[in-house]
């Protein structure tokens, strides 16, 4: 999911003061620690992503949100 | 929305049902045996780690530290969505004590098992497990503090009605943190086809 879809889900139910806080890489390495990510899976994503960018495929951030 | 590889923005669920997505995140998550402290190495503090058993560091699948951002209170009460192993809820109970509770919510009956023994082997009395879907949690609106979720927003197939839900349950000037991933540039399309990607 794209940041901007995230954050205009989060606004469109209602919350407010939506920040972005700690935001970490997230690279193959990483996917290759999850349960959806199979075997197969990885080594299509070692082979189709360019070589600089599978460190940092995706991220990992942490959104906050208040309920009036 | 996601470019599909064969043309046209269209929204997942269009070409991956709602309930095979449950069914495979289900399936991987249902056959999950914790076998490294990878995960909750890079993402919980030493201090964090040394309050937890092991299956519960081992069996962490996280992807950021939502305890750590929430400032969590003592007194306040705290939903766990997608708890798993149980990590943040364990986390959570300690922070929220005295007089606070945590509640760990799960789709997988064996996990929610395997939290509560691991809770008991930390020690932590002020948790309630739950099973249930975060598109339907079964808790009474406005009855929460907090609601906390750690990779377990992008799992869900309805993601606008998980977020509506957590709106639900929370009590007015409560708040959700949330980690999970996101995602800036379009990745080739054999991956965005994958059940990964439908899932995220």
């Amino acid at each position: 999911m794209a940041e901007r879809v995230f954050a205009s889900k989060v606004q469109k139910v209602g919350f407010v003061d939506i920040q972005r806080g700690e935001e970490l890489p997230f690279g193959v390495d990483e996917c290759e620690q999850y349960p959806l990510f199979t075997p197969e899976l990885i080594a299509l994503m070692r082979r189709l992503i360019p070589p600089e960018r599978q460190a940092t495929v995706a991220r990992s951030v942490i959104f906050s949100a208040r309920k009036p | 929305m996601r470019e599909h590889a064969h043309g046209g923005a269209q929204p997942p669920e269009d070409l991956l049902g709602q309930e095979t997505i449950k069914e495979l995140v289900r399936e991987a998550y249902r056959a999950v045996v914790g076998t490294t402290t990878g995960v909750a190495e890079r993402l919980y503090d030493p201090e964090q780690l040394a309050r937890l058993p092991r299956g519960a560091v081992e069996q962490a699948l996280g992807v950021g530290n939502p305890v750590r951002a929430a400032g969590l209170q003592p007194g306040e009460v705290v939903l766990d969505l997608g708890c798993g192993g149980g990590i943040d809820t364990i986390l959570a109970a300690h922070a929220v004590a005295p007089g606070g509770r945590s509640i760990g919510l799960d789709m997988l009956p064996e996990m929610l098992e395997v939290a509560a023994r691991h809770a008991a082997e930390a020690g932590v009395a002020n948790v309630e497990w739950m099973l249930g879907e975060m598109e339907a949690i079964p808790l009474p609106e406005a009855s929460v503090d907090v609601v906390l979720s750690n990779g377990v927003i992008n799992l869900s197939p309805r993601k606008s009605r998980a977020f509506a839900e957590i709106y639900r349950v929370l009590r007015p000037g409560g708040r959700m943190v949330v980690a999970d991933i996101v995602v800036d540039e379009d990745l080739p399309p054999e991956i965005l086809t994958s059940a990964a990607a439908w899932a995220g």
